[in-house]
């Protein structure tokens, strides 16, 4: 095999599997003449790969050419989709940030019991959540890859043994992260020891990157090297990996579940979105920050108390209307 | 089967593959051509070189909606040709870009001649 095929190879991965089997021999023929005729070519690399993963995001929404009606309503969808993944981040990140203490304790002051409990449950059920969705994904392209794939796929080993260790890494962050108690807006380590609190350590580790470090760039320094790494390194690695191995084994998800269906799912959600953006203005209005609170809230910063908070709200509102957009969308092709 | 589009709107459904869809079905208006041969064309009649990505993506889209053909071949390399349905589609594009360059070289004629 020459360097030319083994570059042709690589490139046709970026296509799905059906795709390939109908266009991959003469794509590759294409490909070849014209690396034949211009070795390095950085625009042919990048459009090669532009309408690869345009094909492959085609094919997880399940896009038919020959039905454009319904190739539009699942566009639809994954606009909601989209709009629900962005808000359902910021909405969990602003509301832990508030309901964990950030209004009502100092980094150096006493813990808050009620911080500190809300703050467990609201990290131990996003992580759960976030766990149980990225298993649903992954462990299908991990198993295949432990298996050896299919019949001459190659190389899954890699990007498996890249995926472990990132949430190795993870874990451990978590497991040291409580020892240094950095995390906790309230500045209070887990109470409690045993079996249950090891594993709330490993989902907190797997959780770890949601830090309010990052809209607090300073408390960074503050973090021991090794948890420094761990937080910016291992999120990136593990789903950089993850990303290869379902590529490898050429699965994709398809969140579609019909047009009918679609249409009345997608209402529901931006019900909910809309549900959450009035209660969330509404507690903010009911709490004051106080004086020497931190992070978003602080007072003398140069936001106003409240207003960066009311800004996320305002993020949330556009990512509201932007599904709804879709859902109407949706609800006129079904 | 795929449904064979109605003069003046096939192009519609094409999205984002409209632009190279012309060039293609211009490119096979004169002869079936494979994939090297038809950015060779393109290149040589419009001066707009085609990404491979973009060619086969187009392509695709195009065989799918009916307006072109694989031609059967023992070669890797498999020619194309415009359908029936994808001549019909052709005229009815390029008769609505020229419309649109009449109208706007003969505002350009009457607006800017004299600057």
């Amino acid at each position: 095999m020459t360097s030319v095929d083994r570059r042709v190879g690589r490139l046709l991965r970026w296509y799905p599997p059906a795709w390939r089997a109908r266009y991959g021999e003469e794509f590759a023929e294409l490909l070849a003449a014209q690396i034949a005729d211009e070795p390095r070519c950085a625009r042919r690399t990048l459009d090669v790969i532009r309408v690869g993963v345009g094909q492959r995001w085609g094919e997880a929404l399940g896009e038919d050419p020959c039905d454009p009606g319904l190739d539009r309503s699942r566009s639809a969808m994954a606009l909601v989709y989209l709009s629900l993944t962005v808000f359902v981040g910021l909405a969990l990140g602003m509301w832990s940030q508030l309901r964990t203490g950030v209004q009502v304790a100092t980094v150096t002051g006493r813990p808050v019991p009620e911080a500190v409990g809300i703050s467990e449950s609201v990290l131990s059920i996003t992580a759960l959540v976030g766990l149980l969705l990225f298993l649903a994904v992954v462990a299908r392209a991990v198993v295949t890859a432990l298996r050896g794939g299919r019949a001459g796929a190659r190389g899954h080993g890699g990007p498996a043994l890249v995926l472990g260790s990132a949430l190795g890494a993870l874990s451990v962050m978590g497991w040291s992260a409580d020892r240094s108690s950095w995390y906790t807006p309230a500045g209070a380590a887990l109470p409690g020891r045993g079996p249950l609190h090891v594993g709330t350590l490993w989902i907190r580790g797997l959780v770890a990157p949601i830090t309010p470090a990052w809209v607090h760039p300073s408390l960074f320094w503050r973090m021991p090297g090794g948890e420094l790494v761990a937080v910016l390194v291992a999120p990136i690695a593990a789903v950089a990996a993850a990303a290869a191995l379902l590529r490898m084994v050429q699965r994709s998800p398809r969140p579609s579940c019909g047009r009918a269906w679609d249409a009345v799912f997608a209402h529901a959600i931006v019900t909910a979105m809309a549900a959450f953006v009035v209660a969330a203005v509404r507690w903010i209005a009911a709490h004051p920050a106080r004086e020497g609170s931190t992070f978003w809230m602080r007072r003398g910063d140069p936001l106003a108390p409240g207003h960066t908070a009311m800004a996320v709200v305002g993020v949330l509102v556009v990512l509201t209307v932007t599904a709804f957009v879709g859902a109407r969308r949706a609800l006129r092709l079904s | 089967m795929p449904k064979p589009p109605s003069e003046g709107e096939s192009f519609d459904d094409l999205g984002r593959y409209a632009g190279p869809a012309t060039l293609i079905l211009s490119s096979l208006a004169e002869g079936p051509k494979h994939g090297y041969a038809l950015t060779k064309d393109i290149e040589a009649f419009a001066q707009v070189r085609l990404g491979p990505g973009t060619l086969y993506g187009a392509l695709g889209r195009l065989e799918a909606q009916g307006l072109i053909e694989a031609v059967k071949s023992k070669d890797r390399r498999r020619p194309y040709r415009l359908t029936a349905s994808g001549a019909a589609a052709l005229r009815a594009q390029l008769a609505a870009q020229r419309r649109v360059a009449e109208v706007g070289l003969r505002r350009l004629s009457g607006s800017w001649n004299t600057l």
